[in-house]
């Protein structure tokens, strides 16, 4: 047991026993009362007292029972604890998911109230001399108190705590708490490092906990939530024919995550107009022991998902929405937006001193309904017209510029692909030229150079460039890139070190344009990448609590964003750009004066861990498997409650035994 | 400062008159000094014949039967019963504790004292009055004829409460100056630290016919107290501290009860009549009804 406020107990008792003692032994003032005899009256007495036992005690019982009282009241007033579990941790960090799967309603209240709840119990149960802080996370993690013992800043951060819809992941909080409490001392000096209780008021549903190490400290979950029923739309895709642009598919996959069977009907808005309606049928996911239990990995119990597809005639952008019917514990993921795009053929220019290959391969796509347009300039020819011929709006007229061996700081806004020769940047250059190795890495999974037969390339020799860090490596060699992306400042490189022919032009660097369809894929996969909405029909999502970029009409330096709920926020532009960032529900996020293509944003969940509500009763951590609790648990429970108790029960005590006896 | 009761608060004429279709009513047969309305045990001149005896020398001719002499020729002589007065004592308790309660214990022991006392008086009975605290008197002694009523009512009206009772010291000289049987009626509370038992041994001793009233005021059955309390002694100032709560009250009553009933076991066993009254109890009915009931008065 340890007290909250040990100092007032001296103080209390200090100023009330020596009254209660000066009290006891002063004598009582009675009334005199003139009787006609007191022979029975003091026999009365007498007879009283010696048939109540412990007379000696008796004296001074009331006095003892008195002192037995205050001092229950004084310890009262110290506000004593009982040590739970918790043990001797001085720091406490109170970690609070508000991802989407916490907006679950558990009868009434969801489950982000719940956990705030018992993270405001934590806080009431802190003795004096422990600090805590409060994060709350979802996709991001943010500290609201850093370390305090100030028990109001505590409780109004976690008060403060918002529901958002953003996936929940755990490794950046971690990183954070951890940061947090690890104690800054000077260099050489010994510091005592004090052992952490992170408390994470979860439901245990976070993406990357797996991946979560705990270095210092004790991982303490508090486990919330118990609803397990829910059927959610778990992907959207919408997609323009590529031989029919007017035309667009919308697919959205539903899948349950409840233990019971369900019939759902997936409607389809376009503005905000119903335009089909197709009825799923979804079995359950399995018992309740067991969908607490279970893994997203491995595929999935059959029935349990379902498609609906939808074809429409749509020649114009337009806001599709689809929506399930009925209600259950998680609204979120009831609903799913995209925006689709007008369909616009892909504009090509291609520039080269002579690639027949490039050029042929482009009129291949042009012939084939996948390219709109291309152009073949030659490097002179683009570094020499004016800007209106390559510019519109700021940006580059052309969905995608190929330069061919020709390195250019001409870049206005837009998507590029570079053959043997990086474009003119800052931390990009050419360290040399490589001949004769091997790839030894490349990311098959990345859209670019999906179905792309990397392992059956040969390419004799290829440029040393150095890009900078966060660019993404497609292939790798043994001393660099061979194939990177990197995006910056509205504009897309795709840089490929090799061309197609070697430094003089005369004859071919690789086997790639020979052998088989690869070279046409790449292609293909390059340009539909690199335009993006322009092809796909659809303007990418977002996912909750991730930040999105527009494009702007030059002017104005500010513009308002509106948010799904109908408020609105003024955001700076910077460079006829602006960067929102507050993503934290679904919907669509719409600007006031955007470019075409650039008015909306489309925020979705599309998250199978936030939809599986089923709370993670076996939450396995990189450190091992955490202890758990339910919220009901309580540690460092108030023991005031059972003094005053106490108090009360000596008191009556008292008084039954002060009607019982007479001094006399 | 106690103040003397008038006379018409002890008795009214209207409940006189009611008290003159009484008599007292003696369980024994007393010799008296002077020939009364009541029958003795001594054979005298009187008109109711007793008995007769044969003649012995010195016999008064008078008695003697000439009609059986006539007869048998032998000598009787008649015996009559001789008439005689009775001795009626009220010994009144007039100690400080009788001066407790609403109506007052003193004043409700006057009135019955007044009523017996009236009663005696209608009847021919030689009355005597004795009131008692720590010693003994002032008393009015051989009282008789119903023209004396008023000098009882007034002897009784001056008696004030005072002083500590001392039954015992009262009780023995009652019975050194009053050697002549009869009825003795003594009201008091008993509340008396020194024990009554003493006190009434001296009055069985002298075979008097006895009658024991004890009287409390309703303060004193039912005590309405509360608090912590010095209580005073209002005889000799004792004082007894107490804390009332239930256990004492009703530990109180308990010793009450038990007191009262050693008391009428006393005097039941020695053949002594023991009535007990509350002040509250109207005192025209304890005496028209209740002691009719237990026999002193018929």
């Amino acid at each position: 047991m340890n007290f909250l406020a040990p100092w007032l107990m001296p103080v209390v008792a200090a100023a009330t026993i020596p009254p209660l003692l000066l009290l006891y032994f002063l004598k009582l003032k009675r009334r005199e009362v003139p009787i006609a005899s007191t022979l029975l009256w003091r026999k009365a007495v007498e007879d009283l007292q010696v048939n109540s036992p412990f007379q000696k005690l008796r004296n001074n019982l009331l006095l003892i029972l008195q002192l037995l009282a205050l001092t229950a009241a004084i310890l009262a007033v110290g506000d004593p604890m009982f040590a739970g579990h918790r043990g001797v941790e001085k720091a406490i960090v109170l970690m609070i998911d508000h991802s989407g799967s916490m907006a679950t309603d558990e009868g009434g209240e969801t489950r982000l109230e719940i956990a705030k709840r018992a993270a405001l119990k934590e806080i009431e149960d802190m003795s004096t001399d422990q600090r805590a802080m409060v994060i709350a996370f979802a996709d991001r993690a943010r500290v609201l108190c850093p370390f305090t013992d100030d028990k109001n800043a505590l409780r109004r951060a976690v008060e403060s705590i918002t529901q958002t819809d953003a996936p929940g992941r755990l490794v950046e909080a971690m990183a954070l708490a951890e940061a947090h409490s690890t104690p800054v001392g000077e260099v050489g000096v010994e510091i005592e490092i004090a052992e952490s209780q992170y408390v994470v008021f979860t439901d245990g549903r976070l993406a990357d906990a797996a991946q979560t190490i705990v270095q210092r400290g004790q991982l303490e979950i508090i486990r919330v939530g118990a609803s397990t029923e829910n059927v959610g739309i778990v992907n959207l895709d919408v997609r323009r024919h590529y031989e029919a642009p007017e035309r667009l598919s919308v697919l959205a996959r539903v899948r349950n995550f409840g233990t019971q069977a369900s019939t759902r009907d997936v409607s389809l808005y376009v503005d905000g107009e119903l335009k089909a309606v197709q009825t799923v049928q979804l079995a359950p996911l399995g018992n309740a022991n067991a969908i607490s239990q279970q893994s997203l990995a491995g595929p999935s119990p059959d029935g349990v998902e379902s498609n609906a597809a939808f074809e429409l005639f749509l020649d114009t952008a337009a806001r599709i929405e689809v929506r399930l019917s009925g209600q259950d514990a998680f609204a979120a993921d009831d609903r799913a937006y995209a925006l689709a795009t007008a369909p616009r053929p892909v504009s090509v220019l291609l520039v080269t001193p002579g690639n027949r290959y490039l050029g042929h391969a482009l009129e291949a796509l042009r012939r084939a309904n996948l390219l709109g347009s291309a152009e073949t300039w030659t490097p002179e020819e683009y570094e020499k017209k004016p800007t209106e011929d390559l510019e519109v709006d700021g940006r580059c007229k052309f969905d995608v510029v190929i330069l061919d061996g020709h390195s250019t700081e001409r870049l206005p806004p837009g998507n590029y692909l570079f053959f043997a020769g990086p474009p003119v940047l800052d931390d990009v250059r050419i360290r040399g030229t490589v001949s004769h190795q091997a790839f030894l890495d490349w990311d098959d999974t990345h859209p670019i150079l999906r179905h792309v037969p990397v392992q059956t390339m040969v390419v004799f020799s290829w440029l040393d460039i150095e890009v900078p860090d966060q660019a993404i490596k497609l292939i790798e060699a043994d001393n660099g890139p061979v194939l990177s992306l990197l995006s910056r400042d509205k504009r897309q490189y795709l840089v490929c070190s090799f061309g197609i022919f070697d430094e003089d032009r005369r004859h071919l660097n690789t086997t790639w344009v020979l052998e088989g369809p690869g070279f046409i894929i790449f292609l293909q996969n390059a340009l539909r990448y690199l335009a993006g909405a322009s092809t796909t029909g659809q303007v990418p999502p977002v996912k909750p609590g991730e930040a999105f970029e527009l494009a702007v009409r030059p002017g104005p330096s500010t513009v308002r964003i509106y948010r799904p709920d109908g408020s609105a926020d003024s955001v700076p532009v910077q460079r006829n750009t602006v960067t929102y960032g507050r993503t934290d529900r679904v919907g669509i996020y719409s600007i006031s004066n955007g470019l075409p293509g650039n008015e909306a944003r489309a925020v979705n969940l599309l998250d199978e861990t936030e939809s599986w509500i089923a709370p993670n009763s076996q939450l396995q951590i990189a450190s091992g498997e955490v202890q758990q609790r339910t919220g009901k648990d309580r540690v460092n429970r108030p023991l005031w409650p059972w003094m005053l108790g106490a108090m009360g029960l000596i008191l009556a005590v008292e008084w039954l035994i002060y009607n019982k006896r007479v001094l006399v | 400062m106690p103040v003397a009761t008038r006379k018409s608060d002890l008795l009214d004429p209207e409940f006189m008159s009611r008290l003159e279709q009484l008599d007292i009513v003696s369980r024994k047969i007393f010799a008296g000094k002077m020939k009364g309305e009541r029958r003795s045990k001594r054979k005298g001149q009187s008109v109711e014949f007793a008995d007769y005896r044969n003649y012995v020398v010195g016999d008064d001719l008078r008695f003697l039967d000439w009609n059986i002499y006539g007869r048998l020729e032998r000598l009787f002589i008649k015996l009559f019963f001789e008439e005689e007065d009775l001795h009626v004592n009220v010994l009144v308790d007039m100690s400080k504790s009788m001066d407790f309660g609403n109506p007052s214990k003193s004043l409700y022991a006057r009135r019955v004292a007044a009523a017996i006392a009236y009663i005696g008086l209608v009847n021919y009975n030689r009355v005597s009055l004795v009131a008692f605290s720590d010693q003994y008197g002032p008393e009015m002694v051989g009282v008789r004829g119903r023209r004396l009523i008023h000098q009882v009512l007034g002897h009784l009206s001056d008696l004030q409460a005072d002083g500590a009772g001392n039954l015992s010291a009262a009780c023995r000289q009652f019975a050194i100056r009053h050697p002549q049987r009869g009825v003795v009626l003594v009201l008091s509370d008993f509340m008396d630290k020194g024990g009554y038992e003493t006190g009434l041994r001296y009055l069985i001793g002298r075979h008097y016919d006895l009658y024991v009233i004890q009287m409390l005021s309703p303060e004193e059955i039912e005590p309405n107290l509360n608090g912590d309390l010095r209580l005073r002694d209002v005889e000799d100032g004792d004082f007894a501290e107490v804390t009332i709560s239930r256990a004492l009250i009703n530990r109180y009553k308990q010793n009450l009860n038990a007191y009262c009933s050693q008391l009428r076991d006393f005097c039941t066993r020695r053949g002594v009549t023991y009535m007990f009254t509350s002040t509250a109890v109207p005192f025209d009915q304890l005496v028209l009804n209740y002691l009719r009931r237990r026999g002193l008065l018929r």
